[in-house]
């Protein structure tokens, strides 16, 4: 099985039903695979903050969210983070591409890089690291966390979980 | 109907000025940059959907110079508050080219969400530009371009585009302080 189609199956096993996302070339597979998943109700979003309001209302609606981003966008969703997801109890598995480490070929990436594990640390997020594909057996774990505790959770994916960036 | 990219931006050379700053980010950024090096082209990647900001805070430094943006659609969805703060700010010198394709070329080619009905030249009018249209035909576009330019900013064109020739993804330059200190020094010297 490939690893975005493991990655969605591990998704919908835990009961996640409602998926956002916004796109970044590591995550092209695993956004493919579940866009066409038939049970789950995928919206694209425009920016990631605005995702996070969306999974708030469909976790508030009786849904299980999760959203999946790049983590140059971390910065951008603090306050939704701190003041929606953490501060009402909500759940939210953030699958996040970490661009800028190892691998990386555009340079500008490298500088988000340098701030995402400080910044997660810093918002008491718990934090996981896939950086080989077994790392994955994890994902129904931390799924399983992320709604027993009420919390964002996030799980960094970097260039060698995903196999580099198809021209290395 | 659509229109290659860079027949686009072929069409818009002639009428880019000397004095002109050009602000071009992503794919049309790096297609620009080879087919018009010039040292007013204003390079800026990395912060997605900052274009058109980038392009007030030049208009609204050099009111006696041209600005115009080649934004993206992704990149102005991300920002699209700018467009307000725009037309607020009667940045009279700003033409505004959104090249639309529809989907995030640089990511891996997802599509837009709600790609069907966006009309970017109908959110800029109604967000205050003053005057917007859409183009899907480079004849079109070039028959218009003169008018477009004649009148004052902001003005919009959105573009139906398609993936022309395929030029580098010169991120090396775009990063560089090099690209940096020859826009500065052109600006001012």
């Amino acid at each position: 099985m490939s690893i975005d189609k493991r990655i969605t199956e591990d998704l919908v096993s835990k009961g996640i039903g409602f998926v956002t996302t916004v796109p970044c070339k590591q995550l092209a597979g695993v956004i493919d695979e579940i866009d066409r998943h038939p049970e789950i109700k995928h919206v694209p979003s425009n920016k990631e903050d605005e995702g996070m309001g969306l999974c708030a209302g469909a976790w508030m609606g009786g849904m299980r969210p999760a959203i999946i981003m790049q983590n140059t966008a971390l910065g951008v969703t603090l306050n939704t983070l701190a003041t929606l997801t953490q501060f009402y109890r909500m759940p939210l598995p953030m699958l996040i591409s970490y661009r800028g480490e190892l691998r990386e070929p555009v340079a500008c990436q490298v500088e988000m890089a340098l701030h995402t594990k400080a910044l997660l640390a810093q918002m008491l997020i718990p934090t996981y690291h896939f950086h080989k594909q077994a790392d994955v057996e994890e994902l129904p774990m931390i799924l399983d966390h992320a709604f027993m505790s009420n919390k964002p959770v996030a799980i960094l994916t970097d260039a060698n979980f995903w196999g580099g960036y198809g021209d290395q | 109907m659509t229109i290659p990219r860079d027949k686009a931006l072929t069409a818009l050379i002639p009428h880019v000025t000397r004095g002109d700053i050009v602000v071009a980010v992503y794919q049309t950024c790096f297609d620009w940059l080879a087919l018009n090096p010039r040292d007013l082209n204003y390079v800026a990647v990395g912060a997605m959907g900052q274009a058109s900001s980038h392009g007030l805070g030049l208009t609204l430094a050099n009111p006696d110079r041209r600005v115009f943006v080649l934004d993206g659609d992704g990149s102005l969805l991300m920002n699209l508050g700018s467009l307000v703060t725009i037309a607020g700010a009667g940045a009279s010198n700003l033409y505004h080219f959104v090249f639309a394709n529809r989907v995030y070329e640089v990511n891996g080619l997802q599509p837009l969400p709600g790609r069907e009905a966006l009309d970017f030249a109908g959110l800029a009018r109604a967000a205050g530009y003053a005057g917007a249209e859409a183009f899907s035909d480079l004849n079109d576009f070039e028959d218009n371009l003169d008018a477009i330019l004649d009148r004052p900013g902001p003005q919009l064109a959105e573009l139906q585009i398609v993936p022309g020739a395929p030029y580098p993804q010169r991120y090396d330059y775009i990063h560089s302080s090099e690209a940096r200190e020859t826009f500065r020094r052109a600006l001012n010297g």
